[in-house]
């Protein structure tokens, strides 16, 4: 058995595209001179703006595009191959795997013949899988009956059918709800810790990525911008935290002269924001400080981590190069 | 090879309950082949009773036939799941162009003979002649699976093409006005005066619609022998065949799905 899931050596994609029929054509470099090997059982978040290249990168990876130069295997087969086909599995929050007219259970045992699995190995899987996402009071029921969290449910066992060791699920939680998203990702997260399944997510939703992924690719302009563990993303800004205070009436105190460890990072009138480095001072007693020189001008005070969502902005936008 | 074959009769038996399962596009589909053979029967004894070289029978039977082919050629359903199913495909241990072709040939063929069915059942309320009915619908019966093949061609061409471009709409308009015309639904090429007439019959089309509806009614090909239609049918499949498999390169080659 390989020890990588994925693996890509080189690999670049080059698009010509023209703006208009007679236009010169233009070469678009999607995806540049990339290496990455994702290993068996990772859960692996693909991050990056609109345009970056990373539905490029994971198609390239899977074999739905073709490289313009180098080489992926899943497993130990060269992509795009049946027998590398065979190995993954696909949820697109966009596309649907099912027949929306057709009821789930006769749907998801077409995708079993499609994997070439018996009838009573794809029915004995409807069951395992039923059971497990909690879809099996609507099994008789057409997609297009369903509730947007239920039928992403079942697309996520459509996915899992022939037991797939690779999950490919592309903005699988995209227009569900907190409650359904909620659920997705418990079930998901929980069939992935069970099955050892290698699991590549592209969200923008960070929610998703924290609560399924140990691992960040960010992606730029084609390149990996960073590779690691997620909370690797936060680097230096894992010691901050941002405190806001809600004062009652403008206060005339000069923040310019505030203790060492804290820094302004917003104020106004009635609003002050700062940043706190823990390794220099604690949030007690940044907030004894506060209360020391606002007194009784103090309405509310919040202590927040730096959330992922501005730490990948910053990286989207290059300031934390 | 035995396990691909149970595969793809599953898949057709499959695609022929997906082709059914829209109950709104089936009903859809019964209220309007009537209410068409009604309104161009209709149309056709008010404006040219009396030029028709067929018959007044005979040529309501041709509206009918003309009709089930016309109203199941180059179906914006089928290619728009085709398409879809594209990007899938690539990570399915099965072949998109089988696929697609297996599911567009059942889809096509089983509405075809749910149509003729209904043109059994229909036709005595438009014409007296039952025989008339009932031997045509067996003649065309005879031929619909062969020219089903061409039609699931065209569609899976028109399917690469959706691929290739992103939308066909122009094209499938184009295609759905040249099988009207040239093909012969909106009016028998027979009747068609000198020289049109000739330059109609030798379109692809005619092959397809006009000719095989003509054969369903006057146990004949019009001008031309089974022999020689059969010909022009086989090269026009080759074509076809060729032609798919440049298209499917093309797009497979071309293929980059911007933005997910």
């Amino acid at each position: 058995m390989s020890t990588y899931a994925l693996k890509t050596v080189n690999i670049s994609k080059n698009f010509w595209k023209r703006t208009y029929w007679f236009a010169q054509k233009e070469l678009i470099p999607a995806v540049k001179n990339l290496n990455l090997e994702i290993k068996t059982g990772e859960s692996v978040a693909f991050l990056g703006p609109n345009g970056a290249g990373k539905s490029t990168t994971i198609k390239l990876m899977c074999g739905i595009l073709k490289p313009t130069e180098g080489e992926s295997w899943i497993e130990r087969y060269p992509s795009g191959t049946t027998e590398a086909n065979k190995r993954l599995g696909l949820v697109f929050g966009t596309r649907s795997n099912l027949w929306m007219y057709i009821n789930v259970k006769q749907s998801l045992e077409m995708i079993g013949a499609i994997y070439n699995l018996s009838k009573k190995d794809t029915i004995s899987r409807i069951h395992l899988l039923g059971e497990l996402f909690e879809i099996t009071h609507f099994l008789d029921s057409p997609p297009n009956i369903l509730s947007l969290g239920e039928r992403m449910r079942c697309e996520i066992v459509a996915g899992l059918i022939h037991s797939p060791s690779i999950l490919l699920a592309d903005e699988p939680t995209i227009g569900l709800d907190i409650l359904g998203k909620a659920k997705f990702r418990l079930l998901l997260r929980q069939w992935q810790e069970e099955e050892k399944t290698t699991v590549l997510l592209t969200s923008h939703d960070l929610s998703d990525v924290e609560a399924i992924c140990n691992r960040a690719i960010l992606i730029n302009k084609g390149q990996v911008g960073y590779d690691g563990p997620l909370q690797g993303l936060k680097g230096g800004l894992a010691s901050k935290r941002n405190i806001k205070l809600l004062l009652s009436k403008p206060s005339q105190y000069n923040l310019g002269k505030v203790k060492e460890g804290i820094q302004v990072i917003e104020e106004n009138d009635l609003i002050k924001k700062f940043q706190i480095d823990i390794q220099q001072i604690s949030p007690i007693s940044a907030i004894d400080y506060f209360m020391n020189i606002f007194k009784d001008n103090i309405v509310d005070i919040s202590v927040e981590e730096i959330s992922l969502e501005s730490i990948i902005a910053q990286w989207y936008t290059g300031e934390n190069k | 090879m035995k396990d691909s074959l149970k595969f793809y009769s599953k898949l057709a038996l499959f695609s022929i309950r997906e082709e059914q399962s829209s109950l709104s596009g089936t009903l859809g589909g019964f209220i309007l082949y009537p209410c068409f053979i009604w309104i161009f029967s209709k149309l056709w004894l008010g404006l040219n009773h009396n030029v028709t070289s067929l018959g007044v029978e005979p040529l309501f039977a041709y509206i009918g036939l003309t009709e089930i082919l016309f109203m199941t050629t180059l179906r914006e359903p089928l290619i728009e799941r085709a398409s879809s199913d594209f990007t899938l495909s690539f990570v399915r241990p099965r072949s998109w162009p089988i696929y697609t072709t297996i599911s567009i040939y059942s889809r096509t063929l089983s509405r075809r003979l749910i149509y003729l069915f209904l043109y059994i059942i229909i036709m005595p309320f438009f014409i007296d002649n039952f025989s008339l009915t009932s031997i045509s619908a067996l003649r065309f019966l005879i031929l619909v699976p062969l020219i089903t093949i061409l039609d699931t061609l065209y569609s899976f061409i028109l399917t690469s093409l959706q691929i290739r471009f992103y939308s066909t709409k122009n094209f499938r308009m184009l295609f759905g006005k040249l099988f009207l015309i040239f093909g012969g639904v909106l009016s028998p090429l027979s009747d068609i005066p000198e020289p049109w007439s000739k330059l109609f019959l030798n379109t692809p089309f005619a092959d397809l619609i006009f000719q095989p509806c003509y054969f369903s009614i006057k146990a004949e090909f019009y001008q031309i022998t089974f022999f020689q239609w059969f010909v022009r049918i086989i090269l026009q499949l080759t074509c076809l065949l060729a032609l798919s498999v440049w298209m499917y390169r093309d797009s497979r080659n071309h293929y980059h799905n911007f933005g997910g």
